[in-house]
């Protein structure tokens, strides 16, 4: 009976936090375009990337710039090893403006490519038009006959962050309450340590990948 | 006095309520764009047309093409460049438009499937004209803001990557037992030009632990000043000028490891040593992945003993000392060889990463720091000359999509000359090398560390905080990671896998290495191996391991094989092993 118990426990620590983070959590897809035959491009999309993040939305909403770094790679199956045959970046810019309360995008591909979305009103209203829309990049395969599939790495981080602006917000947003009362000192200190730790491990920025079926070209 | 007040404050509300009022539409196009929208469509000699265009697939346009109000369905070929105002452009898979392509206040569609031989610009934002005749004009309410005459994100790359300054304020170094915390203050200039990009540093270096004791009053310096000459690939000058604590064996754990390991758990991994002096280096560079530079240096070495920083758990506890290093002024040569091909520099997939050293010494007026047994104290020669090489080198290799086999090679030693100062000799022990066994520990004979304990000796013949002291070091490192799938509701052959921060990755690896003196064999002295020869693999210590990578932070455990009655030993690694 205990052990029944204990497995259904973890069934539920481990199930329950999974679901629920596939329904609510940043999602980021890569998919083959089956447009062209052998397929020559990936249709990639990101949702909730922004929005499901308190800090990223609350360093928005502070007037820092987030920026969305795409790598699209592409990889042959070898016998051994897989290769990376070649890979694109781009760049998408979100930044809110304060006074026309409006969220600005752009999309930046290499040199040649720009795509300014203009404002929405709300950050999900964003991410709807500019990341939950495909967005088909053209990365051919070289070698006919041979496996690939597609690697897709985002990284999100608030940009134009430096220690020195990560502790003028922490002197006005975490410890300012704390000076005037509204907050324990401790409390601050302890968020403050927090900001640092995470900042020291990395954790301003959100990594994710995703990658494609395997197929043949 | 108040009356004054009030006008003033009367004429700045109406001076700030005009700024507002101009600035009507911060989302509208970029002024800019309009200016050379409406230039563009108006000087269009061609073909200019107003309403829906379609070229079809026989059709050639010599020249450029202008549309406003659209669609365009471009099925043919245009010579020249395509201007889309208040229009989509829907690009036919045998399209083709060899110059660029701008859409003002539309979208375009079959863009990869088309050929464009130029940039392509888009913007949502409408165009607002009026006509005059023939021409166009833009409509200067809704476009024509003075924040808004180039696009926010230009603007924000600009002031981001071209020319600046800024105060810098940032750690220097490692949390440490020798300065607490050390901190950069200072300016930052750069410049990023056409012909290449320079940068210069200045930094006063603030210690924690010292900076603000009456009695030391210690603050270094940094001032770094880089010139690189080429985009993609051309020439590094560079120099520095700085009064800084070096730590020894960086190539074990990460800066934020050891710091985080000495602030939480009053364990420093490392040890230090003071440089003072000058440098001067050139050399080539190839994209951002490869360089190779020679520098110069004149500068004086000097010991430093521990202080006692604060440390978050362990206060009780004493730090291990900082063990005293060699001193004297010394001019250094080094000849150093950076390549890193990997896809990604935090958590790569694939790709070679190789550093490889080799460093002239030539050393005035040295006086040397005591060794550990079986080393005899040096008192001679004041002057010394020697030769050392440091190699890492790492291949990391993706064995399936869900699978890495990655390797890692370091070694280096002593290649001639005088033997080696003692912050530049190695030591493989430790949670960074070999985490199987402990860091630091006392044993007959440790191939680790160089060292042998002499019970008859004052402090079993150990030196105070027992630096490493071999001539020689090889250590191989190798393991397999593979993902881990924690989502129960996720098919693993689903088309759409995807891992974040979160998601873990299991670690399996095994890691072989010891250190040695160069010399003569004398009998069965394990340590002692002759110049042209290396140890017997059997010699060599190895562990194995398993651990939970979650890419910010591993939990790992590892367990000696050469000496089995070792315990295993757990630890942490921010990041990945290497």
């Amino acid at each position: 009976m205990q052990t029944r118990l204990a497995l259904a426990f973890l069934f539920l620590v481990v199930a329950l936090p999974a679901s629920a983070q596939r329904s609510a959590g940043p999602l980021v897809e890569v998919s083959v375009l089956e447009s062209n035959s052998p397929p020559a491009g990936a249709s990639v999309r990101a949702a909730r990337v922004l929005s499901s993040d308190r800090k990223i939305r609350e360093l928005l909403r502070s007037g820092f710039p987030a920026g969305l770094t795409f790598r699209l790679e592409l990889w042959r199956v070898g016998g051994m090893f897989d290769e990376i045959e070649s890979s694109q970046n781009w760049n998408l810019l979100v930044r809110y403006d304060a006074y026309s309360q409006q969220y600005l995008a752009v999309r930046r591909h290499g040199t040649a490519f720009e795509q300014d979305f203009g404002g929405y009103p709300t950050l999900e209203a964003a991410e709807a038009d500019v990341m939950v829309k495909p967005y088909s990049v053209a990365l051919p395969p070289r070698r006919l006959g041979a496996q690939y599939y597609y690697n897709l790495v985002l990284d999100v981080e608030a940009l134009s962050v430096s220690d020195l602006d990560e502790l003028q917000r922490w002197l006005r947003g975490e410890l300012q309450p704390a000076v005037r009362g509204k907050r324990a000192p401790l409390s601050a200190l302890r968020r403050g340590l927090g900001t640092l730790l995470s900042r020291v491990l990395g954790g301003e920025t959100r990594h994710y990948e995703a990658r494609s079926r395997t197929f043949r070209a | 006095m108040r009356s004054l007040t009030l006008a003033l404050l009367t004429a700045m509300s109406a001076a700030a309520a005009n700024a507002q009022g101009r600035d009507i539409d911060r989302r509208g196009l970029p002024r800019d764009v309009a200016r050379e929208a409406t230039r563009l469509f108006n000087e269009t000699a061609a073909m200019r047309s107003t309403g829906r265009v379609e070229i079809d697939e026989d059709r050639t346009i010599d020249g450029d093409l202008a549309v406003l109000n659209g669609p365009v369905l471009l099925s043919g070929r245009v010579r020249g460049r395509v201007l889309a105002i208040n229009s989509d452009v829907i690009l036919r898979p045998s399209a083709r438009i060899d110059g660029d392509l701008l859409v003002v206040g539309g979208e375009v569609e079959g863009r990869h499937a088309a050929y464009v031989g130029g940039e392509i610009r888009i913007y949502r934002q409408p165009l607002h004209y009026v006509r005059e005749g023939d021409l166009i004009v833009p409509e200067r309410t809704t476009t024509t803001t003075i924040s808004n005459e180039t696009g926010w994100w230009r603007r924000w790359e600009r002031t981001q990557r071209r020319t600046g300054s800024k105060l810098y304020v940032a750690t220097a170094g490692a949390y440490n037992r020798v300065e607490g915390l050390p901190i950069n203050l200072g300016p930052q200039v750069y410049h990023n030009g056409p012909w290449g990009s320079a940068r210069i540093d200045a930094y006063a270096v603030v210690r924690t632990e010292t900076s603000f004791d009456g009695t030391q009053d210690d603050i270094g310096h940094n001032v770094n000043m880089e010139f690189r000459l080429g985009r993609r690939g051309g020439v590094i000058l560079g120099g520095r000028l700085f009064n800084v604590l070096e730590p020894t064996e960086t190539w074990q754990l990460s800066q934020a490891e050891a710091g985080l390991a000495a602030f939480l758990m009053r364990r420093d991994y490392r040890d230090y040593y003071e440089r003072r002096g000058g440098r001067v280096r050139a050399g080539f560079f190839v994209r951002r992945g490869a360089d190779i530079t020679v520098s110069y240096g004149d500068e004086r070495w000097l010991s430093r003993t521990s202080e006692n920083p604060w440390t978050l758990f362990k206060r009780g506890q004493g730090w291990r000392p900082n063990p005293l290093f060699d001193q004297g002024r010394m001019h250094l040569l080094n000849s150093t060889l950076r390549v890193d091909t990997r896809n990604d520099n935090d958590s790569p997939l694939s790709g070679w990463f190789v550093l490889a050293d080799v460093e002239h010494g030539f050393g005035k007026n040295m006086t040397y720091a005591p060794r550990s047994e079986p080393l005899t104290p040096i008192v001679n020669p004041p002057n010394i000359q020697y030769a050392r090489a440091f190699v890492d080198f790492r291949r990391y290799n993706r064995i399936s999509p869900d699978a890495q086999l990655n390797f890692r090679i370091v070694t280096g030693g002593w290649m001639n000359g005088d033997p080696l100062p003692l912050q530049r000799r190695f030591a493989v022990d430790g949670p960074g090398a070999l985490p199987g066994y402990d860091f630091r520990t006392p044993s007959a004979v440790n191939t680790l560390t160089c060292t042998i304990q002499v019970a008859t000796a004052p402090n079993n013949g150990y030196v105070p905080g027992v630096p490493g002291q071999c001539d020689r070091m090889a250590l191989a490192q190798v393991e397999y990671r593979g993902d881990l799938h924690f989502d129960l509701f996720t098919d693993w052959e689903d088309d759409h896998y995807m891992r974040s921060h979160s998601d873990g990755v299991w670690v399996f690896f095994a890691d072989a290495g010891r250190g040695w003196l160069v010399g003569a064999p004398t009998g069965a002295d394990p340590l002692l191996v002759e110049r042209e020869k290396l140890p017997a693999l059997s010699t060599f210590r190895t562990n194995l391991g398993v651990g939970l990578d979650f890419d910010i932070v591993g939990l790992y455990v590892a367990k000696a094989m050469s000496q089995p009655k070792e315990a295993a030993n757990f630890f942490v690694r921010i990041r990945h092993r290497f």
